[in-house]
């Protein structure tokens, strides 16, 4: 038990696991200290807003980290391989979601596990993926900020700037979708 | 929040968005003065260094020293930089001054590190003789359409605050704190009411929200749920797309109002004040002044004993202030807005920081 609430912490919470994605000091003008906080259930992948009272305490829930090698995904589950067993898992794909544009069949992911159970996946903050269609890159002009479509290899559709074209990698922000830049190899 | 040092001045000179924020604060603070004046009211100037202050348990207080030195020798006393002209607005009241406003920079001390709130902040207060909070209500949406007017013209019924649209010129949305309790977490504040200690019981609440993932132990006060409730369950879902204002708090947590007049009066379940949300933002905190001297003797001492048990750092508390009332005050209403939030609605700005010279 903690009294320390903080952003990326996963707790219990109402009896089921749940991540901190956001968490902020809060005081009413005429009222007490709070934590408020939005919470990822990590049953369900809803996120909901809350608020703990200043000093109240939360079971932190001890995870634990391995690297799984992506396998696939259906419309319910994203499995996982473990490499060295090569025992299955899988993970609720509403926890998953986010990341799944940005994920590559085979390539290995860093699992986030309480007990024996996947909860989480945790991406890195940037990724590097390869176009694999987009329209004929625009030479020239790099800062008019004017976006097309683009295919990247994991299928996912985003917009690029003009002057990227295929065979190009981009650097990704996954939280946000975002294009971030070229990736200079 | 950005924690890297920069000079005010040369964030100037490189961000011109800080620049524009800047200079509407200046332009607002302006037209506020003009919209007041020309109706009739008073500026005053409330004196920052104070002998003593209201006690509020909430507060944390800027404390400093005065030292005087004459022929008879030196003296020292201490003095308190002011959380609100409040006492002293109430006071010229007394005096026979009338409606009035005053711009003036405010301390408070442990607030929030977060982008809302800065220790050294800009306050306009304005009090209403002879009117009660209603009248306050219409004023606030009148001055924040006077303002619009002036500084965006050409759209003067919308705020646009982080993409969401704000529609400022139709009445704004009203509701009671104990109906948004009802509609929202399916409680009756009033039947927590306890009638033998005359109080609002925590017993009676957390019998009422045991269905709700919310912990309550021991030392758990009833404002504490009150307020852990208001944030989880009820002000994230407040519309977003007018000004919402939320009136009828509970009297206990608004020593310096009125009890709401009528049936509840013998009880103090209520207080006349409202405060007003605009996309998320509280604006400003309003009250029916409460005129009697005697009830205000005893939130004093609820306060006191609050600071105390709080383990707060204590000060010099304004029993003056209660001489004033026990004078007489007049029925007036009074509205304390902060400035650096209306300027982040007008101006579309995220982070009030960028009024914080001191980072």
């Amino acid at each position: 038990m903690t009294d320390q609430i903080r952003k990326n912490m996963y707790i219990m919470y109402n009896n089921e696991p749940n991540f901190i994605t956001e968490a902020e000091f809060y005081s009413p003008g005429k009222g007490s200290a709070f934590t408020r906080v939005k919470l990822k259930n990590l049953n369900s992948g809803r996120v909901v807003p809350f608020t703990f009272k200043s000093g109240e305490k939360v079971e932190e829930l001890e995870v634990n980290f391995q690297n799984m090698q992506y396998v696939y995904a259906d419309d319910n589950n994203v499995f996982f391989m473990d490499k060295s067993t090569y025992e299955q898992y899988e993970l609720k794909r509403s926890l998953a979601e986010q990341y799944l544009p940005f994920m590559k069949e085979g390539e290995e992911y860093t699992i986030i596990m309480y007990m024996d159970t996947l909860i989480s996946i945790k991406f890195p903050p940037q990724v590097t993926l390869e176009i694999i269609e987009t329209s004929d890159a625009v030479k020239g002009n790099t800062s008019t900020g004017a976006m097309k479509d683009a295919i990247l290899e994991t299928g996912h559709k985003m917009q690029v700037p003009l002057f990227i074209g295929v065979g190009e990698k981009v650097k990704i922000d996954p939280e946000t979708s975002a294009y971030q830049g070229r990736a200079t190899e | 929040m950005s924690q890297t040092f920069q000079p005010f001045w040369k964030r100037f000179q490189q961000d011109k968005s800080a620049r524009e924020a800047y200079l509407l604060k200046i332009q607002i603070l302006r037209h506020i003065r003009d919209f007041f004046t020309q109706r009739g009211f008073l500026e005053f100037e409330a004196p920052i260094l104070q002998p003593a202050l209201i006690p509020e348990s909430y507060l944390d207080v800027f404390a400093t020293e005065e030292r005087r030195v004459g022929l008879e020798g030196k003296e020292s006393r201490p003095l308190y930089l002011l959380t609100s002209p409040e006492s002293f607005s109430k006071k010229m009241l007394v005096a026979g001054f009338g409606s009035n406003f005053a711009l003036t920079k405010s301390f408070r001390n442990g607030e929030a590190l977060s982008g809302k709130h800065m220790s050294e902040f800009s306050l306009l207060e304005w009090y209403e003789k002879s009117k009660n909070y209603e009248d306050v209500m219409r004023t606030t949406e009148e001055l924040f359409r006077y303002i619009a007017q002036k500084v965006h013209p050409e759209a003067p019924d919308f705020l646009v605050y982080q993409g969401k649209k704000i529609n400022i010129a139709e009445p704004w949305k009203r509701i009671s704190i104990n109906n948004l309790f009802k509609e929202f977490v399916s409680v009756d504040l009033e039947e927590t009411w306890d009638i033998e200690t005359r109080a609002f019981s925590v017993k009676l609440l957390a019998e009422k929200i045991k269905h709700l993932p919310i912990t309550v132990e021991e030392h758990t006060t009833w404002e504490e749920l009150f307020h852990q409730l208001l944030l989880t369950y009820i002000e994230p879902y407040l519309p977003q797309d007018v000004p919402v204002i939320v009136y009828d708090y509970p009297h206990e947590l608004s020593p310096l109002a009125k009890p709401k007049r009528g049936e509840t009066v013998k009880e103090l379940i209520w207080a006349e004040r409202f405060e007003v949300m605009i996309a998320g933002l509280e604006i400003c905190n309003t009250f029916t002044e409460n005129t009697d001297a005697d009830l205000q003797v005893k939130t004093f001492e609820a306060e006191i004993a609050s600071i105390e048990a709080k383990g707060k750092k204590s000060y010099e508390f304004d029993y003056d202030f209660i001489e004033a009332l026990r004078q007489g005050i007049p029925e007036c209403s009074g509205n304390a807005l902060g400035i650096d939030r209306m300027v982040m609605l007008f101006g579309d700005i995220k982070d009030i920081t960028v009024f914080d010279f001191t980072r």
